[in-house]
């Protein structure tokens, strides 16, 4: 079986395989450093990143927990990462926009983040993975279109994939991710990639 | 392995320096760069990149009216029937941003640009929207060859599309990458890229007999991170390294057989320093190089098509482009950056990209 791990986010409550952690009180942003506190992560970088990436980060930081994540050892060289969302940079998008109308000075700590892939790159840096990695953008998370990304990818020597859905925009943040063998990769898998996407 | 061969052809841009591949060439062999001087609303003057004005790409929705006249365009010649398996992949770092300037944050989402993308292709599947950063429009180019080596189709449309914007111009303006001249890729004086706009795209497909105007046969693509900062490239040319060692090795080639390199070239200090970095540790010391943003300008998404096309167009006509606006190179990387045109030492191209996230893309492709 290629999957090997799972978690998922939908606003509030995070959830690694079967167990669940509620953050219900305050808004978006304090829901999700509420999951990130209690994963207990020395990383103080999450909390200057984007909300798409936060995201990103909170989802995948399981799989390379040292005390049982499925990816804890494996070589970061051969890990790709794959993201799909809809609103992709959207909420970084806004706040930038608001800054240059408001103020009408950009800042380059909101505009870099403009770009949903910076995602990706924060968890390359989080975990050191020099892997491949795609963004693809779709209306609602469709795993059938995974299916040629995960085959680039381990066309590229890839052989564990950080692959997941993240949405973010005002208020609403969701997320679904799983750790995928790429060597142990069946087609037939994007069912169950598809059915971790339903649950949330 | 036996990989099934990918051909690449029918090419089509749109730039500031005119529409059509062909034409390109033509300009960037016989004149100078189309990067002007420009006033953007609130914004200090810039030099930039801007398509020429005319009724399509002025007003509301440019973006949209300019992927439609490259996506007809690329439909005229390259003509796909119901009974063919086809995919459709776009490749854009900010789509329809403009949409979010004028209050409408929902019309800005970017699968939406693919949505028109697949109504004017009247095909039934959206396309695969692929953002990279300043990668994307290589990344999307290696998705699709990799699609149709895999058997996910037999043909692909990828197109790739950026637009100036007050957002973008601000937020580079911001970050001190524009330079005050026309950018000047692997120059010593080099202080920043121009940005500009485009709309890019071939026809890739597994069967020779079915791409108009063939350029090129597909030998392979790779993606890596560096892993190292956000903003800014690796001092080492870490991740651009290993997409050129990936991608060689899947093309089974050494650096002796690559005959062109077009890089990313954007103008910047960092940038520049990493590609020539990466290059040299590639042992691509000797290959002609060149950059093509002094002619347009970085057009974002739609730059490894765009360049990757009238790269392997010169190719074909046995020119490998000078980089315009080079005067004396600076760099710190041992690298054979091209002051003139050159006669193509033969046919096999090797074509980067890098992005913020630390994202680079390299592709080999044998000019046909």
């Amino acid at each position: 079986m290629s999957i090997l791990g799972t978690t998922s986010y939908r606003d509030g409550t995070f959830r690694i395989g079967d167990s669940r952690f509620d953050a219900t009180a305050g808004d978006a942003d304090a829901r999700l450093a509420s999951a990130w506190a209690a994963l207990a992560q020395d990383y103080p970088r999450f909390h200057r990143a984007d909300r798409l990436s936060r995201l990103v980060l909170l989802s995948a930081a399981p799989f390379f927990d040292p005390s049982g994540g499925p990816l804890r050892e494996v070589d970061p060289e051969h890990v790709g990462m794959l993201l799909l969302s809809c609103t992709g940079s959207m909420e970084s998008d806004a706040r930038y926009c608001k800054l240059l109308r408001d103020e009408g000075v950009a800042s380059p700590a909101l505009f870099v983040p403009t770009l949903p892939s910076i995602a990706l790159g924060e968890l390359s840096i989080r975990h050191g993975l020099h892997g491949s990695g795609l963004c693809l953008l779709m209306p609602a998370p469709e795993a059938a279109a995974l299916l040629p990304a995960i085959g680039m990818l381990r066309q590229q020597g890839m052989k564990w994939i950080v692959c997941g859905w993240a949405d973010t925009f005002a208020d609403h943040a969701r997320a679904a991710f799983v750790a995928i063998d790429a060597e142990a990769w069946s087609d037939h898998d994007i069912n169950r990639i598809q059915a971790h996407f339903d649950e949330q | 392995m036996q990989r099934i061969p990918v051909w690449i052809g029918a090419a089509h841009g749109i730039s500031a320096l005119g529409e059509g591949i062909d034409g390109h060439v033509e300009r960037m062999t016989s004149g100078g760069t189309a990067l002007r001087e420009w006033s953007v609303p609130a914004s200090k003057p810039l030099v930039a990149g801007r398509i020429p004005a005319d009724s399509l790409t002025e007003g509301p929705q440019r973006v949209q009216r300019l992927l439609d006249r490259c996506v007809d365009a690329l439909l005229a010649e390259a003509a796909p029937s119901g009974a063919e398996r086809w995919m459709l992949v776009l490749a854009t770092t900010k789509g329809d941003i403009e949409a979010l300037e004028r209050g409408d944050a929902a019309a800005s989402a970017l699968p939406l640009l693919g949505e028109r993308m697949r109504r004017r292709c009247g095909m039934a599947e959206p396309p695969l929207v692929i953002s990279l950063a300043c990668a994307s429009g290589t990344a999307a180019l290696i998705q699709a060859c990799s699609a149709i080596q895999q058997g996910h189709c037999d043909h692909a449309l990828v197109v790739g599309i950026d637009v100036l914007s007050r957002f973008v111009l601000d937020g580079f303006a911001s970050l001190y990458a524009l330079d005050a001249v026309p950018c000047r890729p692997f120059d010593a004086a080099r202080a920043g890229t121009s940005l500009g706009e485009a709309c890019a795209g071939v026809v890739v497909s597994r069967d020779k007999g079915r791409v108009p105007r063939l350029m090129g046969r597909w030998r392979g693509g790779a993606i890596a991170h560096d892993a190292n900062h956000i903003s800014g490239p690796s001092r080492t040319g870490e991740g651009l390294l290993r997409a050129v060692q990936s991608v060689s090795r899947q093309a089974g080639f050494s650096s002796a057989d690559i005959h062109a390199i077009n890089a990313h070239g954007t103008g910047t200090s960092y940038n520049d320093a990493m590609e020539s970095i990466a290059f040299e540790r590639a042992g691509l010391s000797e290959a002609p190089l060149s950059g093509y943003k002094g002619w347009f300008g970085h057009t974002l998404g739609a730059a490894g098509l765009l360049e990757t096309a009238i790269a392997l167009k010169a190719l074909q006509d046995g020119v490998v482009i000078r980089t315009e606006g080079l005067h004396e190179t600076g760099v710190p990387g041992r690298v054979n950056v091209l002051r003139e045109d050159a006669r193509a030492r033969g046919p096999v191209l090797l074509k980067t990209s890098s992005g913020f996230g630390g994202s680079n893309a390299a592709v080999i492709i044998e000019a046909a």
